[in-house]
């Protein structure tokens, strides 16, 4: 089973807690087997009321928590950018949702710190920024 | 919702009569700006990377390369309209970006979307009906319109009225076949993934022959189980940059040749006299 990009994320914000499975679950009132499968990608797009339950669990800041919502209804999200964002906090939540809507015509494809910058770039011309 | 062949060509037909461009070349940014997109020239994007959008607080933003031709920078804007239009998301990562080899159903679709909006049937056909058959009116028409032979080819055969087919070979292989109505009509079937049929003009000129079309060539060397008969007028061009071979088919007089059943239903003539009246139906005689 491939890790979609909401269970690298859910992984990390529980590993950066410091939690087990079965703590988080106790905590977020769900069974610690469905939050493995969530992990893993066996499942990918949780309920409203099960994500409200893991982010008041896990903590996260605003912009995580924006995140882990989006992936919930977006599972196709490259776990690769998701990671990519999580350790730049100088990304936006915006910016993040931008780089992963992106479509593309062509072979090439930036790799995301470039794709990022240029849409950076692009909002900042836009907006004066 | 899955969408298909025709989803794509009404959703952009659609859009072309919202937009109901008059004039030829077609304004690319008047449809950019009614989906509210806004077009940025980009300096440095790579040589395989045409173009790119993305979406910002409901705004969308269309990125084409500046090195591009400006009939590849047309095409690009109205692929990523496509996207927009159809919400289709990028699929494609590692082929070339004019391969119709395995590229993503999603891609093919916003560039049939694409080919709408570049040459839009109302403006096209009766341009095209009313020119002779050749690769010299292909050529024109891509002049007029500001778009890539292979996009036009591809168009003039689609909404043509005569009997002609345009059809994309790469490396040496039948890719893409655009036919006429009057050649769907007579199942004038060429087999995608065969090689370009031997002795004809594409693979000669693929071959490295320098020679001006068109030549004829019986029909059957290009319709599988083809069994009307008939001689078919062919002309080609190859593009040794992508090893892609374009080829132009179609009869001459522009007229099909006739089925057996036809032949025999002619030669027969009318129907001998038994007595019947084939007027009115049945259920009227009641």
């Amino acid at each position: 089973m491939t890790q979609s990009a909401l269970g690298a994320l859910l992984h990390n914000l529980r590993e950066k807690r410091k939690l087990s499975l079965r703590e988080l679950a106790q905590l977020a009132d769900i069974d610690h087997a469905y939050i493995y499968r969530l992990e893993t990608g066996d499942k990918i797009s949780p309920s409203e009321e099960v994500l409200s339950k893991l982010i008041r669990a896990l903590k996260p800041d605003k912009r995580e928590a924006l995140m882990l919502r989006y992936l919930a209804k977006y599972p196709e999200t490259d776990k690769a950018l998701v990671m990519y964002v999580i350790d730049d906090p100088s990304i936006s939540f915006e910016i993040f949702t931008s780089t992963a809507g992106a479509a593309f015509r062509g072979s090439t494809r930036p790799d995301y710190p470039k794709l990022i910058q240029r849409v950076k770039k692009i909002l900042g011309e836009e907006y004066g920024d | 919702m899955a969408i298909d062949e025709i989803t794509a060509v009404m959703r952009a037909r659609q859009l072309v009569s919202e937009v109901n461009p008059a004039n030829v070349p077609v304004d690319i940014t008047s449809y950019a700006s009614h989906v509210d997109a806004k077009i940025h020239l980009q300096s440095d994007l790579e040589p395989d990377e045409p173009g790119w959008s993305f979406e910002n607080s409901g705004k969308y933003h269309i990125c084409v390369s500046e090195k591009d031709s400006s009939e590849r920078q047309r095409f690009t804007i109205c692929h990523e309209i496509a996207h927009i239009v159809l919400g289709l998301p990028s699929e494609h990562k590692s082929l070339p970006w004019w391969s119709y080899n395995t590229r993503p159903l999603s891609e093919i679709l916003c560039d049939i979307f694409a080919a709408e909006l570049l040459l839009p049937y109302e403006l096209f056909k009766p341009i095209a009906d009313n020119e002779e058959i050749s690769f010299l009116t292909i050529d024109e028409l891509a002049e007029r319109f500001v778009a890539s032979i292979t996009a036009t080819g591809s168009r003039y055969a689609a909404v043509n009225i005569a009997p002609c087919a345009f059809v994309l070979s790469e490396m040496g292989k039948v890719r893409y076949t655009s036919r006429s109505l009057a050649m769907r009509e007579v199942s004038a079937w060429i087999t995608p993934r065969t090689d370009i049929p031997k002795g004809t003009l594409s693979e000669r000129i693929r071959n490295g022959e320098v020679t001006d079309g068109p030549y004829e060539i019986e029909a059957d060397s290009w319709f599988s189980d083809w069994t009307r008969g008939g001689v078919l007028l062919e002309d080609a061009r190859h593009i040794s940059r992508w090893d892609q071979t374009l080829t132009l088919l179609w009869f001459e007089d522009e007229e099909v040749p006739p089925s057996i059943q036809e032949i025999d239903e002619d030669l027969m003539g009318l129907k001998e006299l038994d007595g019947i009246l084939p007027w009115p139906g049945r259920k009227r005689r009641k």
